[in-house]
């Protein structure tokens, strides 16, 4: 009889232990992380003479519905995807910083410049004319200036970006090291924390999207991270990972603690590294190459020439300055625009021979193998080709990344309506329970009353 | 498959956000007239149409050179009819003065009226625009003609033989006026020299000499009607070059606007899809939420 009692309090216990992790799956169905719980229950039984006798039922585990494989996939999709969207917005910045809409961008100031020059060698004695063509060459040096400005901010806005990435990489590592403590512990008391797997699950996904790494977990359950191929957390260590940054020559390294150098490919950090080592100096060197030819190909021709007031050659461009930061009309003639070379024969203030030469060098592909208008083109079009580029890779990565969430999600997702059923499930396995609690009550009551 | 809630709205919240960044683009396809306005939305687009805008440009200044070298061609053309008209003049007289019946006072009035008409000349051929005299070739700063310092036939020559030229089309040059220097050069020898040697032989009442400059008259009119008749060339080149860029720039333009500008029923059509499938999500997604076990419950 007493094992009445028995069957319908283990009946109790477990319909109540199954509300509350259905519960607990209701309350947590949009935590980011959180994997759907199941109890696993199992008869208990017992033999008897001539029989076996079912003594209620027990809670054998709490399991939690995750696929790990699963993780790990798109936690490489999403390293990737980091990379590819921390690109494209720093190519986004560099586009709006080279091209615009309005007009008036590196490859019309040029052209202007060059229209100028025509127009002088028609009229090479209008002053007006003159004076036009210095403020469409200031206009130019400024605009080439400008450019080279704005490149430079962004590569030391790319470089503060990487310093903040590796500090958030570092906060991680440390909260993922706590927790292999934790879930260690719970493991090797034969109770795994799923909270705590779930935050890893969490974090994890948070740190794919900064850098590029390997997983795998130990025997105790501790979770290793090699970041190219080098250890930065151990189970019971995290390693500390400190930008050495070379502006000058533009090298950003990535130093252990441990005084372990380690290469970043992937994940946002990747693409800093990558934009602020390899994509924005060539971007600056194709913009310095553009002022350089200016200066050489401008000089050689009008250091030919004569301007209106005196038999002196000179150079349109200060050749001390061939960066696009510095780049500068030489000051006499910017000074004086009499001083504008137009004629190749001293004195005749009405030939526009160099005037006509400098405005012919706009056909002329002074700059690898290009012109220099096609060239500047093809300069303010490189960020924005490659954002383009960047775009399409991100659209193909987001619809791999969301089937694979789908996937992930069948599995360890909640679905609310299952939840409510279930619950009430184990109401009515509650009640049954209690059902058979008081029928077993009534017998003894019953039993008790015979002997009164 | 298990569905949860989670997928249901995450779904929702993609097809919301494609539809919506979409609809933007359109939108601002629509608003701006240009489908490609950065880079980014169509690199090689972008490419070729800048590289054309700067071959417009290249050629809007040919055009503007044009109208320049026009304007000062035509007052230089002008110069020399009016020249011309002088020469004949110049051939009236002779002709006149020529013939025996005239007497020695009406030579020397005649003489008077060539001198005249040699001063008119000269300052016809002085001829400037803006700062720059038409005739004095290159060297355009200083007078061609100066009847004050002595040279040929009495009239110094500044002017060199090159002459001011514009700059057309690549590689093309046309002459905008002709120099003082070939003007006076005909086969009768220098124009200021014949008219001097016209106005000495009225004073010297010389019939003689006078019917031998006759023939002299007439080849300088024909040199200076060969030279202003060049000058009448160029000048409807420059012309017709000039109409030859307006062709080709509405073919240019237009390929520039195939390139980057938006195609309006293109747009408007897709507009009205992308409003579709934007409304249908709304409305599919937010009946799919209602569906809740809760209610029963």
């Amino acid at each position: 009889m007493r094992t009445l009692i028995e069957i319908s309090k283990s009946g109790l216990r477990s319909a109540e232990r199954s509300l509350a992790v259905t519960s607990n799956n209701v309350i947590n169905a949009d935590t980011p992380g959180y994997t759907r719980q199941r109890v696993d229950k199992s008869p208990i039984g017992m033999q008897k003479t001539g029989f076996h006798a079912g003594l209620g039922v027990n809670i054998t585990s709490i399991t939690r519905m995750r696929n790990q494989m699963n993780d790990v996939v798109i936690n490489e999709k999403r390293q990737d995807m980091g990379f590819l969207k921390e690109k494209a917005k720093i190519f986004d910045q560099l586009e709006a910083s080279m091209a615009s809409d309005s007009g008036g961008d590196l490859d019309m100031r040029i052209g202007r410049l060059f229209d100028s020059f025509s127009e002088l060698s028609t009229d090479p004695q209008d002053k007006t004319v003159r004076n036009t063509l210095m403020t469409e060459a200031e206009q130019l040096t400024s605009k080439l200036a400008d450019i080279s400005r704005n490149i430079d901010r962004t590569s030391d806005l790319v470089k503060d970006s990487a310093g903040s990435t590796i500090g958030n990489i570092n906060q991680i590592l440390n909260d993922l090291n706590s927790l292999n403590k934790a879930i260690t512990q719970a493991q090797s008391a034969g109770k795994p924390d799923h909270a705590s797997m779930d935050i890893q699950v969490k974090k994890l996904e948070e740190l794919s999207g900064l850098v590029d790494f390997e997983s795998q977990v130990t025997d105790k359950g501790a979770l290793q991270l090699r970041v190219g191929g080098v250890l930065v957390l151990d189970e019971n260590k995290a390693s500390t990972i400190k930008g050495e940054i070379d502006d000058v020559n533009k090298q950003f390294g990535l130093r252990l603690d441990s005084g372990k150098m380690i290469n970043s490919a992937g994940g946002k950090l990747g693409a800093e590294i990558e934009m602020y080592e390899n994509e924005i100096p060539k971007m600056k060197d194709r913009l310095n190459s553009i002022a350089s030819t200016l200066v050489n190909e401008f000089n050689a021709i009008h250091s030919q020439g004569f301007g209106l007031e005196d038999d002196t050659s000179r150079n349109f461009f200060n050749p001390e300055f061939t960066d696009a930061s510095n780049i500068r009309v030489d000051e006499t003639v910017r000074t004086n625009v009499d001083h504008i070379a137009t004629s190749d024969v001293a004195g005749e203030a009405g030939n526009g021979e160099i005037a006509s030469r400098i405005a012919d060098m706009r056909n002329e592909q002074v700059i690898g193998g290009r012109k220099l208008v096609d060239f500047s083109v093809d300069l303010i079009s490189t960020p924005g080709r490659n954002l383009s580029e960047i775009r399409s890779n991100i659209e193909v990565r987001d619809s791999e990344i969301a089937m694979l969430e789908a996937q992930q999600e069948q599995e360890a997702g909640v679905n609310v309506d299952e939840e409510l059923s279930l619950m009430i499930q184990y109401q009515n396995a509650y009640q049954g329970a209690a059902r058979v609690m008081s029928a077993a009550q009534q017998m003894y009551d019953t039993l008790l009353s015979i002997a009164r | 498959m298990r569905i949860t809630q989670k997928v249901l709205f995450g779904n929702f919240m993609r097809d919301i956000n494609k539809n919506r960044s979409e609809l933007a683009r359109t939108q601002s396809d629509l608003s701006s007239g240009k489908s490609v306005r950065v880079p980014s939305q169509d690199p090689t687009s972008f490419q070729r149409s800048r590289i054309i805008e700067e071959n417009i440009r290249k050629e809007e200044q040919y055009q503007s050179n044009i109208s320049g070298g026009l304007r000062q061609s035509r007052l230089a053309q002008e110069a020399l009819d009016e020249t011309i008209d002088r020469l004949i003049d110049v051939k009236r007289i002779l002709t006149q003065g020529a013939t025996g019946s005239s007497g020695e006072s009406v030579r020397t009035n005649m003489a008077e009226e060539i001198s005249g008409i040699r001063d008119s000349m000269v300052f016809t051929l002085n001829q400037s625009y803006g700062d720059r005299f038409l005739f004095s070739g290159t060297n355009s700063s200083v007078k061609p003609l100066d009847p004050d310092t002595p040279g040929a036939g009495g009239v110094a020559d500044n002017s060199n033989t090159t002459a001011p030229t514009v700059s057309v089309a690549d590689g093309v040059k046309l002459e905008m006026s002709v120099t003082a220097s070939e003007l006076r050069d005909t086969e009768a020898g220098d124009l200021f020299e014949v008219l001097s040697s016209i106005e000495q032989a009225l004073r010297d009442d010389d019939g003689e000499a006078l019917n031998g400059l006759l023939d002299g008259i007439d080849s300088t009119i024909n040199h200076v009607t060969t030279v202003a008749s060049r000058l009448g060339n160029n000048i409807n080149r420059m012309e017709f070059i000039f109409e030859q860029y307006e062709t080709t720039k509405i073919a240019q333009r237009s390929d520039v606007s195939g390139l980057v500008d938006t195609d309006y029923a293109q747009s408007f059509s897709e507009l009205q899809r992308i409003q579709v499938a934007f409304e249908s999500a709304m409305a599919v997604h937010s009946t799919m939420f209602k569906n809740s076990l809760l209610d029963y419950l």
